[in-house]
């Protein structure tokens, strides 16, 4: 006959069963807060030897830098700047130059025999190159004849040319005022600089 | 007492994260950026170098008396009474002597005579526009006298000088003697009075 008689009401077999559950955990809770410790204390010391490491690299690379710098000479750097500058100051400069002497060459080739011109005047402004002249010529007819030359081919370097204040004076002649503008492309400085450094050549070649 | 033990481990290590670990892991970051910055300087100076050798080469390939030249083209300095005596000598050379001289200094006409003129009229005016160019102009003005075949061979060398010259204003008047037979001027026929203005550079 089973023998079902409870003689304590304490469960014996179940008190074993609770007390190895309950180890378990705190041993792995223990395992795991060591493994974690260990894991930040091995994460302090690589990353204090990579810091140090990297400040010897540093160290290093700042030596090199001032090193290089002191290959740069300030002397040397100085007299390139100002050789560059003066460089392209020029270039500025001969890109905006003008010469006047074309003009006068043009304004001979330009005059007939019976006109003689008894004053210039030349004003060069933002705006362009204006000349005013006075004149003298034997008769009206001279003066047409002139303002014809400077409509032609000849005179293409003379813009808005104006005759004015037509009037004989007491020698018999036609004194006249002429104002025009000048194209610009006649007193460039680099094609007049290459005409002149071409004439030896070409006297040269003769 | 066994359940402490692991908690104080646990918070041992949090702290230790917090405290430690990320202010290292957050110098170590800025110390990387740093390195990588003095890595590109330190590329970038061995580009440098090199241009600077290059330039240098060539620099030292142009020959002495084109750098001269260059320099009388565009002096450092104004030095206006140079430039006076440079054109009185090229004017002599053709028998046209230099009268009437007349110019402002350097330093009035870059500037400094618009912001006196602003100051005594009270009026706000804007900067010259010259001003902020790398040269500076000298202009003078000054009457000569010479025959016109004179007068053309002084333009052209005066225009082809070494130290580049602005012709901006020329005016002249054949004497009355030549035109009318009226003889009243104290030159001969054939000798003309000119003015000029002209201009010179210099780097500032």
């Amino acid at each position: 006959m089973e023998n079902s008689f409870q003689t304590s009401f304490i469960p014996k077999k179940s008190i074993v069963t609770t007390s190895v559950v309950r180890r378990a955990p705190t041993k792995l809770i223990i395992i795991i807060s060591v493994g974690f410790l260990v894991i930040v204390l091995v994460t302090v010391g690589g990353l204090f030897l990579y810091k140090n490491y990297l400040l010897k690299q540093k160290a290093q690379l700042s030596s090199s830098l001032v090193s290089v710098r002191d290959y740069f000479d300030k002397d040397n750097i100085s007299e390139l700047q100002l050789f560059d500058k003066r460089m392209s100051a020029s270039k500025q400069i001969l890109s905006t130059h003008t010469v006047l002497s074309p003009l006068f060459s043009v304004i001979g080739d330009t005059t007939i025999p019976a006109v003689q011109y008894t004053s210039f005047d030349q004003q060069t402004t933002d705006k362009g190159f204006f000349v005013t002249m006075q004149g003298v010529a034997i008769d009206y007819k001279s003066v047409a004849l002139q303002a014809s030359v400077f409509n032609s081919s000849k005179g293409r370097y003379f813009k808005d040319v104006v005759f004015s204040n037509l009037s004989r004076n007491s020698d018999n002649y036609i004194t006249f005022d002429i104002d025009f503008s000048v194209d610009p492309s006649l007193l460039s400085y680099e094609k007049d600089n290459q005409l002149q450094k071409s004439i030896p050549a070409n006297n040269q070649n003769h | 007492m066994k359940s402490f033990i692991p908690i104080l481990l646990l918070v041992i290590s949090v702290g230790l994260f917090f405290v430690v670990v990320e202010p290292l892991r957050r110098s170590v970051s800025d110390l990387g950026g740093g390195i990588s910055a003095y890595n590109l300087a330190l590329s970038n100076s061995t580009f440098l170098q090199k241009t600077e050798d290059g330039l240098l080469e060539a620099y030292k390939n142009i020959k002495k008396e084109d750098k001269d030249r260059l320099e009388h083209f565009l002096p450092n300095t104004v030095d206006n009474i140079k430039f006076i005596l440079e054109v009185e000598r090229i004017a002599n050379q053709y028998g046209m002597p230099i009268k009437n001289i007349k110019f402002e200094s350097p330093v009035s006409a870059s500037g400094q005579k618009a912001q006196a003129d602003s100051a005594k009229s009270g009026l706000v005016i804007s900067s010259d526009p010259k001003a902020s160019l790398p040269y500076g102009n000298f202009s003078i003005e000054f009457d000569t006298e010479g025959s016109y075949s004179s007068f053309l061979l002084f333009m052209k060398d005066l225009e082809h000088n070494l130290r580049l010259v602005n012709v901006k204003k020329v005016s002249f008047t054949v004497p009355n003697g030549k035109s009318s037979g009226n003889s009243s001027s104290s030159l001969s026929g054939d000798q003309y009075s000119y003015s000029l203005s002209v201009e010179t550079y210099w780097l500032k």
